[in-house]
């Protein structure tokens, strides 16, 4: 609660610049590609948003790790949080990269594998909230839906070299790579604000929830000394 | 202005993908904050319950 209570403000603060900061440059000062046309303004949510879900997706799989190993009641809390903005950020680069798709490749959807691994990626996150609440002891469903995690992990290097494995119609990296980005500094400079701004709005809900779930915890465990007291 | 939401004729494609980032954002950190208070309203609940059971 104590780290919560220090970083929260300064996570807003941040997710508020940089979403004001992050938008301008989007739509405002980043130039259109010379053969994307505008349509490239998409990226700046789609990448950073693919970034997130995945990054979120090993976050979660290391607290389920560490809830299954040293049972910190935290650790699964974390977990728990996780999955529904990691859910959110799955669905949104795949939602955009199908409206990025239609214009550029002609099709809202392929099975391409880095698509389809990117769904598989959503019905993880999925997977992970209906297995915790389909237990009525919240210990066994923190359990299964951490295994699940776990095993998913499995998917996360598939999204990620996808791309190199498979010659399909998504793109290959080009930010993550040896050799450093490959893209204009005027596209780099948004595409990192807005990366910014969904990391803080990440610490930001997290936080929320879980102080949530704390309280919860709290009201729950007040409630049964009632009934045994 | 009209140009600028046009954006050279993929608006269609562009607006929904801020739009519906803003939406499910929005949307995920409202139902948060809303989880939130409505604990912290149950917890004064209980510990006011509780504090009446302790006198009485």
């Amino acid at each position: 609660m104590w780290l919560s209570a220090l970083l929260l403000p300064w996570a807003v603060a941040l997710c508020v610049i940089t979403t004001i900061a992050g938008l301008y440059f989007a739509l405002f000062h980043s130039p259109a590609d010379y053969q994307q046309g505008e349509t490239v303004r998409i990226m700046y949510i789609h990448v950073p948003a693919a970034t997130m879900s995945i990054s979120i997706y090993v976050a979660m799989a290391m607290a389920s790790a560490m809830g299954l190993i040293w049972k910190h009641p935290l650790s699964d809390l974390a977990a728990k949080c996780m999955s529904p903005i990691g859910a959110a950020f799955t669905f949104l680069a795949l939602v955009t990269g199908s409206f990025w798709g239609k214009p550029m490749w002609g099709t809202w959807w392929v099975w391409d594998a880095r698509l389809t691994s990117e769904l598989l990626l959503l019905f993880l996150f999925m997977g992970h909230m209906a297995l915790l609440n389909a237990f009525d002891d919240p210990a066994r469903g923190a359990k299964s839906a951490g295994i699940l995690c776990i095993v998913g992990v499995i998917n996360v290097p598939i999204i990620k070299f996808s791309v190199d494995w498979w010659n399909t119609l998504h793109q290959p990296a080009s930010l993550m790579k040896s050799g450093g980005p490959s893209i204009h500094p005027d596209m780099l400079i948004p595409l990192g604000l807005m990366w910014l701004c969904f990391l803080s709005y990440f610490t930001v809900v997290l936080f929320i929830r879980m102080r949530g779930e704390i309280i919860a915890s709290k009201v729950r465990a007040l409630r049964l000394r009632q009934v045994h007291g | 202005m009209t140009e600028f939401f046009e954006m050279g004729g993929h608006g269609i494609y562009i607006w929904p993908c801020y739009g519906l980032g803003a939406l499910l954002l929005i949307a995920l950190l409202v139902s948060s904050v809303k989880s939130l208070s409505k604990s912290k309203k149950d917890l004064s609940i209980m510990e006011q319950v509780s504090k009446k059971e302790s006198k009485s």
